[in-house]
């Protein structure tokens, strides 16, 4: 990344208070907030904690371009309290962030040519960084499948449709209940996997949604002859302190917030499929 | 050009056929061609045809009455459809609609079972590919009503 970049030094258990720069909304229930970040370094698939004033701290991913090293872009869907208060903000508002935080997704080694991105509903937010960069590698094909729950759910539609004529990448999109004018797919995300040209061993796959989907992705995936090892899942788990101290992120051995979120599916599969966790 | 084996060949959905299953399938295929808004199918006709979609996509949908008709699944390239084929009496269960101008390899049903009894082991392969495609849809709409995207929970 840029040389002008640099490294917090902030102590992480404090927040920063930063300047709300716009607020745009993407659909009925989600928003886009950009927030001047200072120049901090930051990872694809990294999170930040994120608070109105008067409001408890969320993790949110990361959504923007690696390129704009001015600002956060948080993409948050409206479910609760805290996601609600920072709704209501707008340009030249103050918001407490802490972070970023957590491991990201892995950099596209050369061996792989083939990236390979599933992701459903908000999950395509943390993904976003990393489809910003293979976006300018040409070389590197990218295809994305992205479920929504209706065509007016789909996130990010004019950048998707500008990506989809780049001639190195394939935007599939899918919903689960179309309207008369949706000309896509219908029907979940793993339904086009196997139609999907898949090299499985020059493909790397990065999966990111509900975790039942990204369960049977997974599956779906290893079908295909892919790796567990070039899997990778971003977990969501609740999260207060974000940097290993406070234990509510732990699963088992794992404190999501701090070895995660994201996780080759080798590692973290055994897991994924205990109900109690 | 192209032969028959050979496009069938590279359908994903009989990548595990042998050589000799896809070379004596080809007797029953033939290539086809629906603009958009056909129907190929309608729910309760009799299936005559099993289809392996090539270029274009199929929306399989159901009449609501007061409502019209609802898509609830669409296949695409490398997809099968026209499955009621192999069950019986052989009837459609739902419409199946060109959403695009489709390009499709059409097999015909009864040349399909004639082989399959004629030759078991070509029998077998098929059943085996049929169950496949069947418990992949049946996984997707089992997902599909946890509404996965609506309730993040
Ligand atoms: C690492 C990480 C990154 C995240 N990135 C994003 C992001 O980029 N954008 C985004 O919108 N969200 C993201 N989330 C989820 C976000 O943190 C939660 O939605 C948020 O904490 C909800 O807080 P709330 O106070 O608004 O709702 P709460 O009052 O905490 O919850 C309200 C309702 O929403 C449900 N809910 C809460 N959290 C979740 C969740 N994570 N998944 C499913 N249901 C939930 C609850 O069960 C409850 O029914 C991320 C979570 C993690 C762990
Ligand atoms: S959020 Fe506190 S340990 Fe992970």
């Amino acid at each position: 990344m840029a040389t002008a970049l640099k490294l917090s030094t902030h102590d992480p258990m404090t927040p920063r208070i930063c300047e709300v720069r716009s607020f745009r909304r993407e659909t009925v229930d989600v928003f886009t907030l950009e927030i001047e970040s200072g120049g901090i370094d930051w990872q694809p698939g990294q999170f930040n904690m994120v608070g109105a004033i008067g409001s408890r701290e969320i993790p949110i991913s990361i959504s923007g371009d690696p390129a704009r090293t001015d600002i956060w872009t948080h993409t948050i869907r409206e479910v609760g309290n805290c996601s609600r208060a920072l709704a209501h903000l707008r340009a030249g508002d103050s918001v407490l962030m802490r972070g970023p935080f957590g491991v990201g997704w892995p950099e596209v080694e050369a061996e792989h040519s083939d990236l390979l991105v599933v992701s459903g509903g908000v999950g395509l937010v943390p993904l976003m960084p990393t489809l910003y960069l293979a976006s300018r590698r040409p070389a590197l094909k990218t295809t994305l499948i992205y479920g929504s729950r209706s065509p007016c759910d789909v996130l990010f539609s004019h950048r998707l449709a500008e990506w989809s004529s780049y001639p190195n990448m394939t935007v599939r999109l899918t919903v689960d209940h179309p309207d008369t004018d949706w000309h896509h797919n219908v029907g979940l995300v793993t339904r086009l996997i196997p139609t999907s040209p898949i090299n499985p061993f020059t493909t790397i796959a990065l999966i990111c949604g509900p975790e039942v989907m990204m369960r049977f992705t997974a599956r779906e995936l290893l079908r295909e002859g892919i790796s567990p090892r070039s899997i990778y899942v971003s977990m969501e788990r609740n999260m207060k302190c974000g940097m290993g101290l406070c234990g509510h992120c732990q699963l088992r051995g794992e404190f999501v917030c701090l070895s995660g979120p994201v996780y080759p599916y080798d590692r973290i599969a055994r897991l994924m499929e205990i109900p109690e966790l | 050009m192209i032969s028959m084996a050979e496009l069938l060949s590279q359908q994903p959905c009989l990548k595990e056929l042998d050589p000799a299953s896809i070379e004596f399938m080809a007797g029953c295929a033939a290539n086809t061609f629906f603009p958009q808004g056909t129907a190929l199918l309608r729910e309760g006709q009799r299936v005559e045809k099993v289809y392996l979609l090539r270029h274009g996509r199929v929306g399989i949908q159901v009449h609501v009455p007061g409502k019209g008709p609802k898509i609830l699944d669409s296949v695409g390239p490398g997809e099968l459809i026209g499955w009621s084929a192999f069950g019986r009496p052989g009837m459609a269960r739902m419409d199946l609609v060109s959403l695009e101008d489709v390009r499709a390899i059409s097999l015909d049903a009864e040349c399909l079972a004639r082989k399959c009894e004629s030759d078991p082991k070509f029998g077998y392969a098929m059943l085996v590919m049929v169950v496949d495609v069947l418990q992949n849809r049946l996984q997707s709409t089992i997902l599909q009503l946890l509404d996965l995207y609506g309730d993040r929970s």
